[in-house]
């Protein structure tokens, strides 16, 4: 049997997102695996242009010809995938991708599994590695089903230049009856899809410039725990130069610092010459948003936090202890009893 | 308005040198249930209903919804080990929920422990409901629920749901209060409705973990040792050396 590996581009209507060359790369490597074909699925009616435009660069294009709503996006692939056999479905671990990607998997008796990192064959079978625990422990995971959805986490593979050596090639699907589109659907389910209305996308205001464009930057977890070693790291601040002072989801969330001040993947991406997270046990959408931080501190009593793996110092300290006797010594206030 | 609330307890044992683990509500699912809360508060009625799956912990966590303020707690009785799969867990709480009617269903977008965000979309697909996901603010009134989704990048989506629907929301879109001391007490008298995974006819499996292990290291940190002081006195050493640092004694 001819078996596939389709994925669903991610769009904004006009070109295709960059996480959707990582699910192609991703794709690619379980293909090599598994001698299966890569097609990509664009789900839209306004998208021939941009679809002819990557058939010709090589890749097999399934156009689906319904509105581009977030509405129908499950009902139109899982009447798409009705009809076309798969092995594997993958999908983006974006809020776009996952407001879909379980109730596909459900409605086509697949197994879903999501923020996949990695790919390792084992007899045959394929393992998919996944983080837990706030990014503290990887879990190696079987799927059970013969066909399988995977939500692939954003940044874990790398986009690769397309290999235009292979055939592209467009077909253009119509697919017809869905709840929202068909006129004589009447079930009370049908009616209740109708009723959903979008309202538009806005920007919330947020502090990206500040963040983005500073040298350094001190970034407080819920490790910092009061308003008191907040302020510390205000004063810490100043003995950098054009330093920024931001936050992960948490703090933001409690209020300690606005939502303009988080980084990661929801918030600011930074990427100074010197990252110091104070308190930050390290989540993936957080990691995300400073990986590519030239130096980075880690300063946390907890020394399995993820962050520790990602810093060139690491300091195993509470912050409650730590902060004051830290900005005594690095503004000259106390020379370290000598130490020096 | 009838609500349905799903809950999970997720290991406290956040701590590196934590002998015993405890238990305690999914921080994502304590949103869940304050959002429930403020819905009945806004309306002047409703009946929150509060579900877990799951042993000791799921029974614990459903004490403390109590306690905060939910009017009847179900505790389907399932072994962890097979919650890994949510495919599972999400057909256990459909079980439930396909016989009670409810106008709404909330969830945490995602549990901290497994982070598959899996859950409420798969409930809302067994029920054929609509389900929103990431949900970042939401007002309700009878007829249906005003939300906004979080995007990346700071980005916000703007819909209307109609009634019956499933939420899944986002840390930040309200701040969990803390159970009562009367509701405790009221907790303490309740008595859950059970039931027994097995005998909701569940699924089996669809995925398994084949082994755990620790993420790599992705760069060579060094771990500065000794005294705090001395901790403090290396680290400006180092940035001082890399420049990063205007220190008036170096």
């Amino acid at each position: 049997m001819n078996k596939k590996i389709y994925v669903i581009a991610q769009h904004d209507g006009k070109g295709i997102s960059p996480i959707t060359h990582e699910l192609l790369a991703f794709a690619g490597k379980v293909a090599t695996l598994q001698s299966l074909c890569v097609e990509l699925v664009l789900v839209g009616n306004t998208l021939f242009s941009l679809a002819s435009d990557l058939a010709d660069k090589g890749i097999v294009v399934n156009l689906l010809d319904v509105a581009d709503d977030n509405r129908i996006y499950k009902q139109a692939l899982g009447a798409f995938f009705g009809r076309h056999e798969f092995a594997w479905i993958c999908t983006a671990h974006t809020a776009q991708g996952m407001d879909f990607s379980p109730g596909l998997a459900v409605k086509l008796a697949a197994a879903h599994v999501s923020g996949v990192k990695d790919v390792e064959a084992e007899n045959g079978a394929l393992n998919f590695l996944r983080a837990m625990e706030n990014g503290k422990k990887l879990a190696w995971v079987s799927p059970l089903t013969q066909r399988v959805v995977l939500s692939i986490q954003p940044g874990a593979f790398k986009p690769q230049k397309l290999d235009i050596s292979t055939e592209g090639a467009l077909t253009v699907h119509h697919i017809k009856n869905l709840p929202v589109t068909a006129g004589d659907v009447s079930s009370d389910s049908c009616k209740a899809w109708k009723k959903i209305r979008f309202k538009g996308v806005k920007k919330t205001p947020s502090d990206m410039k500040g963040l983005s464009q500073a040298s350094v930057v001190l970034a407080v977890g819920n490790g910092i725990g009061s308003q008191e070693n907040l302020d510390i790291v205000y004063k810490l601040a100043r003995l950098f130069h054009k330093c920024a002072v931001g936050g992960s989801r948490i703090v933001c969330d409690s209020g300690l610092l606005s939502h303009g001040r988080q980084v990661g993947i929801t918030g600011a991406v930074v990427a100074p010459s010197l990252y110091m997270a104070c308190g930050i046990s390290g989540a993936f959408q957080h990691l995300a948003g400073m990986d590519q931080s030239e130096f980075v501190v880690s300063i946390n009593r907890d020394p399995t936090a993820p962050m520790m793996n990602m810093a060139d110092v690491c300091i195993v300290e509470d912050l409650n202890t730590f902060l004051p006797i830290c900005l005594a010594i690095l503004s000259g206030e106390k020379n370290g009893n000598g130490i020096e | 308005m009838k609500i349905l609330v799903c809950i999970k307890a997720v290991p406290e044992n956040q701590e590196p040198a934590a002998q015993k683990t405890e238990n305690r509500m999914n921080l994502f699912d304590a949103f869940a249930l304050e959002q429930a809360l403020l819905f009945r508060e806004s309306l002047g009625e409703g009946c929150i209903d509060v579900i877990s799956a799951g042993m000791e912990g799921a029974a614990s966590v459903l004490t403390r919804a109590l306690g905060m303020g939910a009017d009847q707690a179900i505790h389907i009785k399932a072994r962890e080990a097979h919650m890994f799969d949510a495919f599972y867990t999400a057909s256990l709480i459909a079980a439930h929920a396909e016989k009670s009617a409810y106008d709404l269903i909330l969830a945490g977008v995602m549990s901290e422990d497994l982070m598959q965000s899996q859950v409420g979309p798969m409930v809302a697909e067994l029920l054929l409901m609509p389900c929103a996901t990431s949900v970042i603010s939401a007002e309700l009134s009878r007829q249906g629920v005003t939300l906004e989704r979080e995007l990346e990048g700071g980005l916000r989506e703007s819909w209307e749901f109609p009634l019956p629907c499933v939420l899944t929301l986002q840390s930040g879109i309200n701040t969990p209060r803390y159970p009562s001391l009367s509701g405790m007490l009221r907790a303490a008298r309740h008595l859950p409705l059970c039931f027994n995974a097995d005998d909701l006819g569940p699924p089996p499996a669809r995925q398994v973990i084949k082994r755990l292990t620790v993420p790599e290291k992705k760069r060579n940190g060094l771990v500065l040792k000794g005294t705090p002081e001395e901790k403090a006195v290396g680290l400006g050493r180092i940035l001082a050396e890399k420049g990063l640092l205007n220190r008036r004694n170096s």
